[in-house]
């Protein structure tokens, strides 16, 4: 399983990094356009931009069907169309509610990333409603002929889209001269050739509209009318141009022209863009029109290369895959009886080459949907970084969050089970962990503490670690509470070790901090995270040192759709143990254990291995007549840092298994992870090596 | 076993039936025998009646849950129901069968003696459970009356017969501890 290719396309993926980097441009287009303000000229391009983004947006979160995202883009195009419209006029307090529209799609997108859409409904609807107040705010138009007596075509003005004519309306205000720019291009290379002309007449003055020509005679050209608002002169357009057009006119000078009527539906831009929107067209004459078509399927088609699949459907891929499992392992069966027969070598030669290639076939299958449940730590990641800054602006604690590993792939359901969990431990870090500004001084730290996440893949684990640069838990407290709670008594409390006293924490009901608060409750929080986490199959573990800080360090395994098991027999039954938690297995004779303090263990390479036998763990009985084994194995697990020995009576060998669970009336029994079907109709337990390794550890502080 | 005993135990026969009496409530009781008594469940919680197999036993788990099984690729506990009933529980003989019940959206085996038969009740027909008499005459219908629901009597072959309906939800009602 190490040996995955790095992961393909993943649809919602794809779709959330895309969104990501639209809202980035956003935003950039934002700072561009407050700097602009502020030096009292903007480039109506840019307003251009953002709305285009916020336009992409929309289609795109449509797709994906990320309404909150389609609801709040919508409402903020209308804004940005009529700031590029000009019915409103770019504020400071309207920039700040675009700003604000940056955070919220980030939220968006990391709660759609964590696979949350319910969240924050009332914040998009609290912002859309402020966006609409803006918005709305429309300003008396004058309603004098605008058009500054120049003679425009009535086909001309019946084509322009509002935004189109209100860049007229202030071309005209500013008293350029307009000018029709008549050009031909070649069908295949339009767009290129349309943004060089876009180019070079930029520094002279705007480009208002472009017109497809009633005269085109060349099947394979569109000519074109590019409406110019400029200062300059004749020859001077005609100079920026260059040869590039067929002729340069300025427009006649009128004073009579009608205005047409206003369209209620904002149009998008006219400029021919290959990342442009399958909405907002106008109706022009065939050639341009189709082109757009071609270059809004383009774009489609770009989004629909990646598909969403609901995680219960590569479940049941899973499934399958897992059956066809069984299968080859019932046709490896049919071929050991085969090769006993001497008739039949030749048969099973071919079969053994056919079902080698199967197996091959069958793992990378596996590997395959395996892969596509895989989905990088940083969905989460973002989440926390939002809740850190939340929940320190709340109790007043400068933070700065460092994520380091964000790419780390889990599987998507553990990614998911992670949330909360996490959620709660930087609540822990923030409200018990970093001190007060004033008492951080006082022992020397700065005042912005420091909570750092780190993520990396350890073989077929990936481990989490939180730290903080906090107090440190406090000993004395957590001894006290476990003590009051009857968790230890005073006696066992003399012996533990500190990293005892530290994972005191996770008992129910202790926590360090006396007074409850909202967040982190009245010390139901660890107990629950390491549940949850402990559902996963992982472990958690603190290290802490008074007064530098605390360490939580989470190890999970990669997934848990399909493992590789060790399958196992003790005492005439079957087991399976996953093999992401077996270290080795080595045989061993009873002269081997030891026993001290009444416990087994046995030395490993110079070091003490504490055992445990299956069948006392799990009160198994042994057929009377059947003799101990004298020869036994033991697989060594081990979770974190903890190792433990497992007494077995057999290695059966390793196979890939999928976990079913044992349902509702059963998911409590300790020790047991779920069930598996081995073939011949046989099924096996699963055994929960976390939950083992804990149990040895917990008898070993009772026997201590 | 005969032939019509499990030619009966289909949901569609049922469904049949169901139909051919539309407008009059009638439930259809799948009888079998546990522990020498007859026992009733409702046919409509009632998947599938399959031959015993190789259990897998669950350790830590009480004595009548034999273990887990794996029917069409779901597993499920499977409970013997004798044991369940505090019944007594000789070695199961040929006639044994498990039947796959829905209870909750969850899946359970129940391990019978034997299957006998589908009869009809109408509500009406269904006593409720007598908890004096049962404590005071019978003492195996007082020790399982925490699972009874009813107790349906009908007639065969011109005899009055009596089957104890069987509450899915007591029955079902446990917990391992962790």
């Amino acid at each position: 399983m190490s040996d995955i290719p790095p992961p393909s396309e993943k649809a919602l993926q794809e779709f959330l990094s895309e969104a990501q980097e639209i809202v980035e441009a956003f935003n950039r287009d934002l700072l561009q356009l407050d700097a602009q303000r502020a030096a009292g000229d903007f480039d109506p391009e840019v307003i251009n931009d953002a709305f285009r983004a916020v336009h992409s947006l929309k289609g795109l979160s449509g797709l994906f069907g990320v309404t909150r995202m389609t609801n709040l883009s919508h409402n903020l195009e209308n804004l940005l169309d009529s700031l590029r419209l000009g019915r409103v006029e770019l504020q400071p307090a309207t920039l700040d509610l675009l700003f604000e529209a940056v955070g919220l799609f980030s939220k968006i997108i990391g709660e759609t990333a964590a696979g949350n859409s319910d969240e924050g409904g009332n914040l998009v609807e609290d912002l859309i409603a402020r966006l609409d107040r803006v918005a709305l705010k429309k300003e008396t138009r004058e309603e004098t002929s605008p058009w500054g007596g120049w003679q425009l075509d009535a086909s001309l003005l019946s084509v322009l889209t509002e935004y189109e004519e209100h860049r007229l309306r202030e071309n005209i205000k500013a008293g350029r001269q307009l000018y029709r720019i008549h050009a031909a291009f070649d069908l295949m290379t339009i767009d290129k050739g349309l943004d060089e002309l876009k180019t070079r007449l930029k520094p002279i003055g705007e480009v208002i509209t472009y017109l497809p020509s009633a005269e085109s005679a060349n099947e394979q050209q569109i000519e074109l009318d590019v409406i110019l608002g400029a200062t300059g002169s004749l020859m001077e357009v005609q100079g920026a141009v260059g040869p590039a057009a067929n002729s340069v006119s300025m427009l006649p000078r009128r004073s009579e022209a009608r205005l047409p009527e206003h369209r209620s539906e904002p149009r998008g831009d006219a400029k021919l863009d290959v990342k442009g929107e399958p909405r907002g067209e106008r109706k022009r004459e065939k050639p341009v029109e189709e082109l757009r078509e071609e270059a809004a399927e383009l774009s489609l088609k770009s989004v629909a290369q990646t598909v969403r699949v609901d995680i219960r459907k590569l479940d049941h891929l899973m499934n399958i895959v897992g059956e066809l499992g069984i299968a080859r392992a019932g046709m490896q069966s049919v071929l050991d009886a085969l090769k006993a027969d001497r008739a039949q070598v030749k048969l099973a030669r071919e079969m053994h080459h056919e079902l080698r290639a199967l197996t091959r076939k069958l793992d990378e299958l596996q590997a395959g949907i395996l892969e596509v449940r895989m989905v990088p730590l940083g969905q989460v990641f973002d989440k926390l970084s939002r809740v850190v800054r939340k929940i320190s602006r709340d109790a007043a604690k400068d933070i700065r969050l460092s994520i380091a590993g964000a790419d780390t792939e889990l599987d998507k359901l553990i990614v998911e089970e992670l949330t909360d969990p996490l959620m709660h431990v930087m609540r822990n870090c923030i409200d018990h962990g970093i001190e007060r500004p004033e008492l951080r001084r006082a022992s020397g730290k700065p005042d912005v503490g420091t909570i750092s996440i780190r993520a990396e893949q350890r073989g077929n684990h990936v481990v989490i670690e939180v730290e903080d640069d906090g107090a440190g838990l406090d000993e004395h407290k957590l001894l006290q509470k476990a003590i009051e709670r009857g968790a230890v008594d005073a006696e066992q409390a003399r012996e533990l070790s500190r990293r005892d006293v530290h994972n005191l924490m996770f008992l129910p009901g202790v926590s360090t901090k006396d007074e409850a608060d909202e967040l982190s409750g009245r010390g139901v929080g660890m107990d629950v995270v390491k549940t949850n986490i402990a559902r996963l199959s992982g472990i958690i573990d603190v290290e802490s040192e008074p007064g530098q800080g605390t360490r939580l360090t989470i190890t999970l395994p990669i997934t848990l759709a399909i493992i590789q098991a060790l399958v196992i027999r003790v005492a005439g039954r079957t087991f399976a143990v996953p093999l992401n938690s077996v270290l080795e297995s080595l045989r061993v004779s009873q002269a081997d254990v030891r026993t001290i303090e009444r416990r087994e263990v046995m030395s490993l390479r110079g070091q003490t291995l504490p055992l445990a036998r299956l069948e006392r763990l799990f009160r198994l009985e042994r057929d009377a007549g059947a003799p101990l084994p004298r020869r036994q194995f033991v697989v060594v697990v081990g979770l974190a840092q903890h190792r433990l020995g497992l007494l077995v009576d057999e290695l059966v060998g390793q196979q890939d298994i999928v976990i079913k669970s044992l349902g509702r009336a059963l998911a409590s029994v300790p020790g047991i992870a779920g069930a598996t079907e081995l073939g011949g109709k046989k099924t096996v337990l699963v055994l929960d090596v976390a939950q083992i390794v804990e149990e040895a550890v917990a008898g070993a502080e009772v026997a201590a | 076993v005969s032939e019509r005993t499990f030619s009966f135990a289909t949901e569609e026969t049922y469904l049949r039936r169901a139909d051919e009496k539309h407008g009059q409530r009638e439930r259809g009781i799948l009888t079998f025998v546990v522990g020498g008594e007859v026992h009733g469940i409702e046919i409509l919680s009632i998947r599938e009646i399959i031959k015993p197999r190789e259990i897998t036993e669950v350790p830590r788990a009480p004595r009548f849950l034999l273990g887990i099984l794996t029917v069409r690729g779901l597993v499920m506990p499977v409970i013997d129901l004798r044991l369940r009933l505090r019944l007594p529980a000789p070695p199961l003989g040929p006639r044994a069968r498990v039947l796959v019940v829905v209870h909750e959206g969850e899946r359970f085996g129940l391990v019978v003696d034997e299957v006998r038969d589908v009869v009809r009740f109408s509500d009406a027909a269904i006593e409720p459970p007598p908890p004096a008499f049962a404590a005071r005459v019978d003492r195996e219908l007082a020790q399982e009356a925490q699972f009874l629901s009813g107790i349906g009597r009908y007639h065969e072959e011109g005899a009055e017969r009596m089957v104890v309906l069987l509450s899915l939800s007591s029955v079902l009602a446990f917990e391992v501890q962790a």
